[in-house]
């Protein structure tokens, strides 16, 4: 009897020191977050062999592509529509069979349905901020360029706006792993009878915006600009404060590391005047009195507060045209409102020095394609990039898509006479998106929610109390941040 | 074989038959808490030694202690969320947690007196229980709007910001607000449990109390609170358990969650913040550790609560002699000691009833 409980204490001694030793194990020594790396092992299966016809293009046969897609929104309906567009041109051959997945839900149910093999869709179509996180967790696989060779399906990078396709790699080195498709952002609405009234132009830099929204205060007395609610959803932190930062110069996270590094130079600085820049606007001696924080604002009455003729800028989605022309016309019993309602974009609003070439950025989220390591089949492989291909480099294709506000990423498309003169395009898009390279999205981070969780947390603490020390806040707010990215390694 | 073996064939048949049908009866839960209790209690427990990829299971690792060590790192931004978030809630609890006995209690008593309408206003004080914490939510957020829209804000024409501010800053308002939506909503579960205990109270005890020349106030302390003793018990220890683990209110009572600090008030909030979102996959196992520490606590605080209303199993003075006097009645003994004692608290007439 004794001599079992001599046994039992070592056993649980040995158990002990294990666990000590074991806690001293750094798990995240040696994993870094190198955006060069090379793939050593591969995750994903090439499967049976293309055939071709006699034209000497794929032949496919009855082949269906699940796609998961982020678009459950006002767009979904022209996206529906663009799918049947292609199942009907090819019928018998390929069809694209979609299933919308809310952006709050989308990465973890697909990881999950892809990790489980349960639902797992073949193709993803979501916001490139997502999508290092799929890479990470070897949930895609790359688009390969000897199919592509195979299958005469060449997609270049180069076609594609150069802001956005610097990310399709995803940090493998030589690997084409994600596919701009489009970008879109915060953009502007204004009023032109109101702007002529107080007899101003556009403005085109920060100190001119100021002035224009003094003018407004000083000739209506109501607030100038009516902004998306930042108690409603992060749409305000997401894309305005985001612009404000890139405009200044500012880096979200460094791109090395993926912590943040808010406190050295010349992010310091850069941060400072992003948040000077919305201050001058928002905060209680600005000019803006209908913050984004006020607890009264929300997205349906900052809408109502634009067609109600009180706020000279309306800042949204693009998407909203239709739904925001229709209750002008109604509210105002008008039949026309195209001098009416003119677009503009954030680029240069809040760029304190208006020289510097980031003063027309844009922090955009872009839609991206990816293909799931589940499909091995070749001929699924190249019906996937046959209709990538269509989707983004096709000009009536993204034509119709861009009817939502959708910019198309492929300047092989937007560069066309066609694209650039479509009525549409002339009226909204060129206005919301003037020089498409100057869109910036997330980059290379798989902690998209850690940067704009406390982004977001910045933003409000610094701007929602003017009387907050920016320096500290900036401090504390990286501490939380890069505790966070250290412990999810 | 004879009789006696066939009896107990016969016997050991039916016993068996018996366990089958309490075994059937008892497997739906047995199932349940198994697969959704047990089971994911287990793997949480060895994963919090774990870092844990559920997606990429190449990135699964033992890193022992690592977690454990890295949630009492209070350097560490993240776990002193957790850390903050625990003593928010604890606060609350604190106050919480007795109003939601007293306030129950006093009704109670006051609806176990039977005034007139009693039953229309039994009725109204558990209404609330019924609804779901959404719809107490959206009530409440109405009431309590921080626009000139808001209920009370346009009833006094203020503009009050009731659910906006950050944990220990500027939030008091909220919890003011949480703690009145949460004893609207849940007196009367509460409530329905002690007014049952009340009506158990034997009336006999009452005239025992009233006869030995005590006062109302006595007859409360002396007969109602030991008697019902074990049900305030079964309802703090609820209360307690239910509270630890609070989540619904402060979800559903916000008007601004424009920081990370003011959308995780409680470490389930903590918990669910970090589970529920994709990117925070790597932090699977210390979320795990988590979860377990902050299990571990709720059962210290819930043995503590048994230990305290269990220990002190001291019942009031009337019963203990009715107990006794019948005791004595059934073994015929004489009149003697606690019967005496009934007799010269109670008179001869309790003992005839005990009779």
């Amino acid at each position: 009897m004794k001599k079992i409980k001599w046994i039992a204490l070592l056993c649980v001694t040995i158990l002990c020191l294990t666990f000590v030793f074991a806690g001293c194990i750094d798990p995240n020594a040696g994993n870094d977050d190198d955006d060069d790396k090379v793939i050593t092992e591969k995750w994903w299966e090439d499967t049976g062999e293309l055939s071709f016809n006699s034209e000497g293009k794929v032949k496919y046969s009855n082949i269906t592509i699940k796609l998961a897609t982020v678009v459950s929104g006002e767009d979904k309906d022209t996206f529906k529509s663009i799918i049947d567009d292609f199942n009907r041109e090819y019928k018998g051959r390929i069809a694209i069979d979609s299933e919308d997945i809310g952006q709050a839900n989308f990465e973890s149910t697909v990881a999950q349905r892809i990790s489980t093999k349960n639902k797992a869709p073949d193709l993803i179509m979501s916001h490139q901020k997502g999508h290092k996180y799929f890479v990470e967790n070897k949930i895609i696989q790359p688009f390969s360029k000897d199919l592509m060779e195979q299958s005469k399906i060449s997609i270049d990078m180069n076609d594609y706006s150069a802001g956005l396709s610097r990310y399709s790699s995803l940090g493998y080195k030589d690997e084409l792993f994600s596919i701009p498709c489009d970008a879109q952002s915060m953009v502007v609405f204004y009023n032109k009878t109101l702007l002529e009234e107080i007899g101003k132009e556009l403005p085109t830099n920060h100190q001119e915006l100021l002035d224009v929204c003094q003018a407004f205060v000083e000739r209506k007395g109501t607030s100038p600009i009516a902004w998306p609610a930042a108690n409603q959803n992060n749409h305000w932190y997401n894309y305005v404060f985001t612009t404000a930062i890139m405009q200044n110069g500012g880096k979200l996270y460094d791109e090395s590391t993926k912590k943040a590094d808010w406190t050295s130079e010349p992010n310091k600085t850069a941060m400072t005047k992003a948040i000077q820049s919305i201050r001058d606007l928002v905060a209680s001696e600005g000019v803006v009195k209908y913050a984004p924080f006020n607890d009264k604002t929300s997205d349906d009455s900052s809408q109502l507060e634009f067609v109600d003729n009180k706020a000279l800028f309306y800042v949204y989605f693009p998407w909203r045209i239709e739904s925001l022309e229709s209750l002008y016309k109604t509210r105002n019993n008008v039949q026309d409102v195209t001098d009416i309602i003119g677009t503009t974009s954030v680029a240069n609003w809040f760029a304190m020095d208006s020289s510097s070439a980031d003063a027309g950025k844009i922090f955009v989220d872009s839609h991206f394609f990816a293909m799931s390591k589940l499909v091995t089949d070749v001929s699924k492989k190249a019906a996937i990039m046959e209709f990538i291909k269509w989707f983004t480099q096709r000009t009536d294709v993204c034509k119709k898509w861009a009817s939502t506000g959708h910019i198309t990423a492929c300047k092989l498309v937007g560069d066309t006479d066609e694209y650039k003169n479509d009525a549409y395009c002339q009226r909204y898009l060129n206005n919301f998106y003037p020089d498409i390279d100057n869109l910036v999205s997330m980059g290379l981070t798989s902690h998209y929610n850690t940067v704009l969780s406390h982004i977001k947390t910045l933003g409000y603490e610094t701007l929602s109390n003017t009387a907050a020390d920016i320096e500290s806040k900036l401090a504390s707010i990286q501490k939380s941040f890069n505790d966070e990215i250290a412990m999810n390694k | 074989m004879n009789n006696l073996e066939l009896m107990q064939r016969e016997m050991r048949k039916s016993k068996r038959r018996k366990n089958a049908v309490g075994y059937a009866l008892l497997a739906p839960y047995v199932l349940i808490f198994l697969f959704f209790s047990v089971i994911p209690c287990l793997m949480g427990f060895v994963f919090s030694f774990m870092q844990y990829n559920p997606i990429d299971s190449s990135k699964n690792m033992f890193v022992g202690f690592y977690n454990y060590a890295h949630l009492f790192d209070f350097t560490n931004s993240v776990s002193l969320k957790f850390w903050k978030s625990f003593a928010t809630m604890f606060l609350f609890d604190i106050v919480m947690v007795p109003t939601l006995i007293i306030i129950p209690l006093t009704l109670a008593y006051l609806i176990n007196l039977h005034p007139p309408g009693y039953k229309f206003y039994r009725a109204v004080i558990y209404l609330p229980s019924v609804i779901s914490v959404s719809v107490m939510g959206i009530v409440f957020s109405k009431l309590f709007a921080g626009d000139e829209l808001g209920f009370f804000n346009a009833l006094f024409g203020t503009n009050i910001k009731w659910l906006s501010g950050k944990p220990f800053e500027n939030d008091i308002l909220r919890w003011v607000v949480i703690f009145i939506a949460s004893v609207w909503w849940q007196t009367g579960t509460n409530f329905v449990i002690l007014s049952g205990a009340l009506r158990n109270v034997p009336k006999s005890l009452y005239e025992a109390c009233e006869m030995d020349g005590g006062s109302r106030l006595q007859g409360i302390l002396h007969v109602t609170l030991p008697n019902i003793k074990s049900s305030v018990g079964i309802c703090l220890f609820n209360t307690l358990i239910g509270y630890l683990g609070l989540y619904g209110q402060p979800y559903v009572l916000h008007a601004v969650e424009n920081s990370i600090d003011q959308e995780i008030v409680s470490p389930m909030m903590f918990i669910q913040y970090y589970l529920k979102n994709a990117s925070f996959v790597n932090m699977t196992g210390y979320i795990c550790a988590a979860a377990i520490v902050f299990g571990l606590i709720v059962m210290v605080f819930g043995t503590i609560e048994r230990k305290v209303m269990g220990e002190r199993k001291r019942t009031d003075k009337y019963s203990a002699a009715y107990k006794q006097s019948k005791q004595d009645v059934e073994w015929g003994l004489s009149l003697k000691g606690p019967a005496q004692d009934i007799q010269s608290v109670g008179g001869a007439n309790n003992v005839n009833s005990i009779n």
